[in-house]
């Protein structure tokens, strides 16, 4: 916590070292991110640019994040998601996902083919039964760890909201994959 | 965690598909850092002046041993002496301001005056003469007054007065002169017998009943005594 601090001190006074550090630190994470909400790999690309880029401008200008760094830079790529969203409403499911979870995996058991069933499944319901809300909240609250509290922040509502979008969310996604957990367990 | 534990096969699904890695492809992620790096050397060298500058003030507004109340005091005691010196010069030229001032207040102001229109009416006009009373000149003789030499006397440009004919300011040193009307004593032209004051002729003098001949006043100022 006191070296994020620092690399976000050192940052705000354009050190190339600090932002470098941050780039390095942070770029795979936001990519993760909006490669599981845009499911394209050049459109995560270039959310990644577009979050460092603005960042620098912030940095630049005197603004910028004050302490919490992750919560600014995921709330930055949450809006260009958006934005982007909105713009082209484009909604493909996490396939690239589900993709790198199959790499790897030389000859899949028993096992792990209902695993993977069990996440396409997952994955699709994600997609297709819940919101856009719902589907942000759960991930940056379950796949990206971020506490209530922070997801209020990056999403820009209110914590009890928040709790409330959640608990509709996993309750949908438990609906949609009941069968299948049925099966399963 | 807050999660109601009914939702703990979902929380489990979930927690597995965060391991899976949606990797940050090297070619993509090298050619991103290398355009990151370049912006950051464009910002840092250029914010870096912007910086430097803004040390140099900072540095220079503290190097003074001032804090901000007061720089705030020395402000207004500034302006104080601005305003002080402001009306003392202008209290030492007041009266060229003054001048300065008429000289805008004064001017003549020029206004065009349109004639009312003529309109043609029923009722005839009615000729006015001037009254003689307004025409009449008032002599009046040395004798019975004496102005002061300084007293302004009313002429008329260009009409000179001629000492000739008693009539100016040769026959008697306070004669008023009217403007237009000819003046002088005993002229009747105008219907004027000149009786004026000091000219009127003398009453004829009546025998008093009470054969009384005391003192009279005549009005010349003079007492007879027949």
């Amino acid at each position: 916590m006191t070296d994020g601090i620092a690399l976000l001190k050192a940052a705000q006074k354009l050190d190339e070292e600090a932002l470098t550090a941050i780039f390095d630190q942070y770029a795979p994470a936001i990519y993760k991110y909006t490669l599981r909400l845009c499911h394209d790999p050049i459109t995560a690309d270039n959310i990644v640019g577009d979050v460092f880029a603005q960042l620098l401008e912030q940095f630049a200008g005197g603004k910028g994040p004050r302490t919490n760094l992750r919560s600014y830079l995921y709330q930055t790529a949450y809006h260009l998601v958006v934005d982007r969203s909105r713009d082209n409403q484009h909604n493909a499911p996490l396939e690239v996902a589900v993709g790198t979870y199959e790499k790897g995996r030389l000859t899949p058991t028993q096992t792990q083919i209902e695993e993977r069933v069990m996440m396409e499944a997952l994955i699709s319901a994600m997609n297709t039964e819940l919101t856009e809300d719902q589907r942000h909240v759960i991930i940056l609250r379950f796949l990206e760890d971020f506490s209530l509290k922070e997801t209020a922040e990056i999403i820009g509502k209110e914590v009890n909201n928040i709790k409330v979008i959640q608990n509709r969310g996993i309750a949908k996604l438990r609906k949609a994959l009941g069968l299948q957990l049925e099966e399963s367990w | 965690m807050e999660n109601d534990p009914k939702y703990n096969d979902v929380l489990q699904l979930l927690k597995k598909l965060k391991d899976t890695h949606g990797t940050y492809p090297q070619e993509l992620l090298a050619i991103r850092r290398q355009g990151y790096l370049k912006q950051v050397a464009e910002v840092a060298g250029g914010a870096g002046l912007a910086m430097g500058f803004r040390t140099t003030v900072r540095n220079a507004r503290g190097a003074s041993g001032l804090p901000p109340a007061a720089g705030t005091l020395l402000e207004a005691l500034l302006v104080f002496a601005i305003v002080a010196e402001s009306a003392t010069l202008a209290y030492f030229y007041r009266a060229n301001l003054v001048e300065y001032f008429q000289k805008f207040t004064n001017q003549p102001r020029v206004e065009e005056v349109a004639s009312p229109p003529v309109v043609s009416s029923l009722i005839p006009s009615i000729q006015m003469t001037p009254s003689p009373f307004l025409t009449r000149t008032v002599v009046v003789s040395a004798t019975e007054t004496e102005t002061p030499a300084l007293t302004p006397t009313l002429q008329l440009a260009g009409q000179p007065t001629n000492p000739s004919t008693g009539q100016g300011s040769g026959s008697g040193g306070g004669q008023a002169v009217s403007t237009s009307v000819p003046s002088g004593g005993g002229d009747s032209s105008n219907g004027n017998n000149g009786n004026h004051y000091g000219q009127t002729p003398i009453p004829e003098r009546t025998k008093d009943p009470n054969n009384n001949d005391s003192v009279t006043n005549d009005g010349s100022g003079s007492s007879r005594n027949n």
